[in-house]
C-alpha cells in the first residue's frame, strides 16, 4: 500500500526536474547559440527503492511499483535563427559544426555562440571561455578591422590573409558534452573532425533555438502533472487515514 | 532542488540589466556623440541532476547578462553652423583632459575658455581639448580670432584611434576611457582633414532597433517572472499536502 506514496513522490520529483529544465530553456531564450534541452522520462518497472542507513540497506518499496525517473536530458541541436548585428566580432555558422575555442589549460571547447570579442593581446576570444581557434592555433586579429568570408577565412583591412576559423564536428554517433557558458566538449575518446558543408556569416549571430510557445506549453503541462501527482498523493493519504480509522473501530 | 525558481530569478536580473542598458540608450537618443551600448546573454552553470542513470543528465541554472561594449560606428552628422562645433567624419576620437586625466569623445561641441591672458579650447563642460601630441590647445587671448579660426582648429585638434574601440569604457559626459582590451590611443595623422567644422555627430542610437530589443527583453522578463510563479505555485502545492 505504501508503495503508492513513493511512486507518486517519484512523479513529483521528476516533474520538478522537468520544470527546472524547461525553466532553464525559457530564461536562455535570448542567449546566442543556446540549444534547448528536453528531459526524457521513463517508467522504472522494477525499481527497488532503498533507503540507506548507516550500515544496512532497508528496502522500503519492494518490487513491482512503477516509478517515473529521469532517463536523460537531450539537447536539440536544430539551428537557431540568424540575426544581423553589424558587429565586427560576431559570426554565425549556417549548417553543421561548431566554433573551436581553447580554454585556459589548452582543452578544446565547442560552441555555436559566435559572440566573440578581442582580448588585450589582439586575439579573438569567446568571453569567459578562451581564444577562438583557427587552422594555425589562436587567431590574432590585432584590431577591430577585419572581414570573414563564407568559408571562414579571415582577412585584415589590407586584404591580407590572417587565418581560417576552425569549424569542428564530432564523429558520427557521438553527442557533445554540455558545459556552462554555452560551450560543449567532445565526449571522452572522441576525436574532433573538421566540419564540412557549412558557411560562415560574418556580423551575424545565431540566436537560441528556444521556442517560447512550445516551452510555455510544456511548462504548463509539467506543472499540471505536478499538481495531479500532488492530488494523487493526498488521495492516497486519505485512503490510509480511512484504513487507520477502520483499524481503530 | 528548486532550480527553476533560481533560473527565473537569474532571468529577471539578466533581462532587467538588458532593459537598463536599452533604457539608457533610448534616453540618449539625442545626446551628441553618444554611442549605443549592447548586452548579450550567457547561460550559467550546469549541475548533475543526481538521478541514478548512466547518462548523467544535467540541470541548468539560468542566464546572465554580459556587457558587450559600445557600438563605435559613425553616426549621422547634424549641421549646426556654429564655428566651434566639430565632427569627425570617419574613425577617430577627440582627446580631452578632465581633472588631469585624458578621456576620449566624439562630442565636438567646443568653446573657448579664458584663463588670464590665455585662451584654451575646451569642451562645453570645461575639459581641455588636446592636440595630436597630447597638449592643450592654447592661444593668446588677443589672437583668438585668427588662432581659433575653424580652419586652423581643424588642423590643430588631435584625432586618436584605438585597435578595438568597442571596448572603450563609458564615463560621464559622453566621454570614454581606454581599457586593456581597447588598446592605447594612437594619434592619427590621416585624421586631419577628417574634422569638419559647423557639424556635430548625432547619437549613435537606432531607435527602431532599441525599441524592438526592449520588447524582446520585456517579454523575456515577463516569462522569467512567470517561471518564478510556476515554481512558487509548486511550492504551495507541496506545502498544502497532508492538510
Amino acid at each position: 500500500m505504501l508503495s503508492g506514496f513513493y511512486t507518486i513522490a517519484s512523479g513529483i520529483l521528476t516533474r520538478q526536474r522537468e520544470i527546472d529544465t524547461i525553466g532553464n530553456n525559457l530564461v536562455n531564450a535570448q542567449t546566442p547559440g543556446y540549444r534547448s534541452k528536453r528531459m526524457l522520462m521513463s517508467a522504472f518497472e522494477q525499481e527497488l527503492m532503498t533507503r540507506k542507513d548507516a550500515n544496512s540497506q532497508t528496502v522500503i518499496g519492494g518490487s513491482g511499483a512503477t516509478a517515473a525517473i529521469v532517463s536523460d536530458v537531450v539537447t536539440n541541436h536544430e539551428s537557431g535563427e540568424l540575426t544581423n548585428t553589424d558587429r565586427v566580432f560576431d559570426a554565425a555558422i549556417s549548417g553543421e559544426g561548431f566554433f573551436t575555442v581553447a580554454g585556459a589549460n589548452g582543452e578544446l571547447f565547442l560552441t555555436r555562440n559566435g559572440h566573440f570579442n578581442m582580448d588585450a593581446e589582439g586575439y579573438l576570444v569567446l568571453p569567459s571561455v578562451g581564444r577562438v581557434q583557427g587552422m594555425y592555433g589562436p587567431i590574432r586579429v590585432g584590431n577591430a578591422d577585419f572581414v570573414i568570408d563564407d568559408s571562414g577565412r579571415i582577412y585584415n583591412s589590407n586584404g591580407a590573409y590572417i587565418d581560417t576559423l576552425r569549424i569542428s564536428a564530432l564523429p558520427e554517433g557521438t553527442a557533445p558534452v554540455e558545459l556552462e557558458n554555452g560551450v560543449y566538449a567532445a565526449p571522452q575518446g572522441a576525436v574532433l573532425q573538421n566540419a564540412q558543408g557549412y558557411s560562415i556569416i560574418h556580423k551575424s549571430l545565431e540566436l537560441s533555438n528556444v521556442d517560447y510557445n512550445r516551452e510555455l506549453t510544456l511548462l504548463l503541462e509539467a506543472q499540471r502533472a505536478f499538481q495531479a501527482c500532488s492530488s494523487a498523493l493526498s488521495i492516497i493519504d486519505r485512503v490510509n487515514e480511512k484504513a487507520h480509522q477502520i483499524a481503530q473501530v | 532542488m528548486k532550480a527553476a525558481f533560481y533560473s527565473g530569478v537569474s532571468g529577471l536580473m539578466a533581462y532587467q540589466e538588458a532593459l537598463n542598458t536599452i533604457g539608457n540608450n533610448v534616453a540618449n537618443v539625442n545626446t551628441v556623440g553618444y554611442k549605443a551600448q549592447t548586452t548579450s546573454f550567457q547561460d550559467l552553470l550546469y549541475t548533475d541532476m543526481y538521478v541514478n542513470t548512466e547518462t548523467n543528465p544535467l540541470t541548468g541554472h539560468g542566464v546572465k547578462a554580459v556587457a558587450v561594449g559600445i557600438t563605435p560606428g559613425q553616426a549621422a552628422l547634424i549641421k549646426t553652423d556654429r564655428e566651434l562645433d566639430f565632427a569627425i567624419n570617419g574613425d577617430g576620437w577627440f582627446a580631452v583632459e578632465r581633472d588631469g586625466r585624458v578621456q576620449y569623445t566624439r562630442n565636438g561641441s567646443f568653446s573657448i575658455g579664458l584663463e588670464g591672458y590665455g585662451a584654451y579650447l575646451v569642451t562645453s563642460d570645461g575639459a581641455y581639448v588636446l592636440d595630436s601630441n597630447g597638449y592643450r590647445i592654447y592661444c593668446d587671448s588677443s589672437n583668438v580670432k585668427q588662432d581659433f579660426a575653424p580652419e586652423v582648429l581643424c588642423e590643430r585638434i588631435g584625432v586618436f584611434t584605438f585597435a578595438n574601440p568597442e571596448a572603450l569604457e563609458p564615463v560621464s559626459s559622453t566621454c570614454y576611457v581606454p581599457t586593456a582590451i581597447s588598446g592605447a590611443a594612437a594619434a592619427t595623422w590621416e585624421g586631419r582633414g577628417k574634422i569638419i567644422s559647423g557639424f556635430l555627430e548625432n547619437s549613435g542610437v537606432e531607435l527602431t532597433e532599441e525599441l524592438s530589443r526592449m520588447i524582446a527583453a520585456q517579454r523575456a522578463y515577463q516569462i522569467s517572472a512567470r517561471l518564478i510563479q510556476v515554481a512558487d505555485e509548486n511550492e504551495q502545492t507541496i506545502n498544502g499536502l497532508g492538510k
